[in-house]
């Protein structure tokens, strides 16, 4: 009786173990993700709106570039 | 768009142009011949390269799964995904940021704040990555606690629109002004007096600090290191108020800073600091892009 009482509690124990994960959220730090200042971003190419393939050269002016990533054009 | 009106001054900074979106090419090619949009929009459809720079946005994915009741994932699907709320599509989005890089593809400066959104802050974005910030009327005041430099997010705005008021604060050597969850101290804020058609939209604010506050043996939430509050505005946009701005060339905005300061000694009074903003007006009408689906 007793292991079984025993069994039971490690039962609920594991799925409130089951619960508390699916419950946990790391807190999203966005200044923490994608390439930080003084590192190299990732080649690309992707497709412009006239069908033009582009990479990380064809975008570049004399001193650079500003890559924006936007949600979406749509909504 | 507003990056549009922004394409001569980067080009002036020697700055190329590129924004990335999962957007289909159709899509893109709508909005491009909808706003007459010179600068290459990139396509994404799989969100391989996003994920390839490791911003996919994950709050719209947890929309969906088994914590999207959580209030912190409600609240991160609307300060990432969308004001209105996630939807299936939108899975595969970007978190909104903002990469300057060099010749060579190297990061000179990023910003993927919080509280920044893409469609409305890129004069801000501009400003702070110190490129072409003219445009926009910065003021700047310093009081005997602090150092603060505003400025609109956006040079000119229309009916409808959203816009933020940027405040720069730097707290003065061993100062500290108050975070929210301090109680009995002024926390700090913007608000707006003037004018009625302006609404004020809940405030953001970036990480604070605990500080120990020896005197009293106490621990409050801090800003003691320079900050950036933006305060989120829109224009009203129905017909009545409208009539009250239309025909003017430019609107005035006024308001204060509220905040308190305090050093590891002493506690200033609270400080009420009138500030203005001044934006061009410009008849508007923004619209989805019309797409064949």
């Amino acid at each position: 009786m007793r292991r079984v009482a025993l069994i039971f509690l490690l039962v609920i124990a594991v799925l409130m173990m089951v619960q508390l994960q699916a419950q946990e959220r790391t807190r999203i730090d966005v200044s923490k993700l994608g390439p930080q200042v003084g590192s190299r971003v990732p080649d690309f190419k992707l497709s412009d709106q006239n069908g033009t393939s582009r990479t990380l050269q064809s975008i570049m002016g004399r001193r650079g570039a500003m890559l924006v990533f936007i949600r979406s054009a749509d909504w | 768009m507003e990056l549009q009106g922004r394409v001569k001054e980067l080009q002036a900074q020697g700055l190329g142009l590129a924004t990335i979106s999962y957007d289909s090419r159709e899509v893109i090619a709508a909005f491009v011949k909808q706003y007459g949009i010179t600068f290459p929009m990139l396509s994404d459809p799989g969100s391989e390269t996003i994920k390839r720079y490791g911003i996919l946005n994950t709050v719209a994915v947890e929309a969906f799964g088994p914590n999207r009741d959580d209030p912190a994932v409600k609240a991160a699907v609307r300060q990432y995904v969308s004001e209105v709320g996630a939807t299936p599509n939108m899975a595969g989005i970007a978190f909104p940021g903002t990469f300057i890089l060099d010749r060579q593809g190297r990061v000179t400066s990023r910003l993927f704040e919080d509280f920044y959104v893409e469609r409305n802050t890129v004069a801000s974005v501009l400003k702070q990555l110190g490129v072409g910030g003219e445009s926009v009327g910065a003021t700047t005041v310093s009081t005997e606690h602090l150092e603060v430099t505003t400025y609109p997010s956006d040079a000119t705005i229309a009916a409808g629109n959203r816009f933020s008021v940027v405040l720069d604060i730097t707290p003065k050597r061993g100062m500290h002004v108050y975070a929210p969850g301090a109680s009995s101290y002024r926390i700090v804020s913007v608000k707006i007096t003037d004018p009625p058609i302006i609404r004020v939209l809940s405030p953001r604010y970036p990480a604070s600090e605990i500080y120990h506050f020896k005197p009293l043996n106490e621990r409050v939430p801090v800003y003691q290191k320079p900050f950036s509050l933006a305060q989120e505005l829109v224009l009203e946009g129905d017909v009545k108020s409208q009539g009250t701005y239309r025909g003017k060339d430019s609107l005035t905005i006024t308001g204060t800073l509220e905040y308190q300061a305090c050093d590891d000694k002493i506690c200033y009074n609270p400080v009420s600091l009138p500030l203005s903003w001044t934006v061009t007006l410009r008849p508007l009408v923004f619209q989805r892009p019309t797409v064949a689906r």
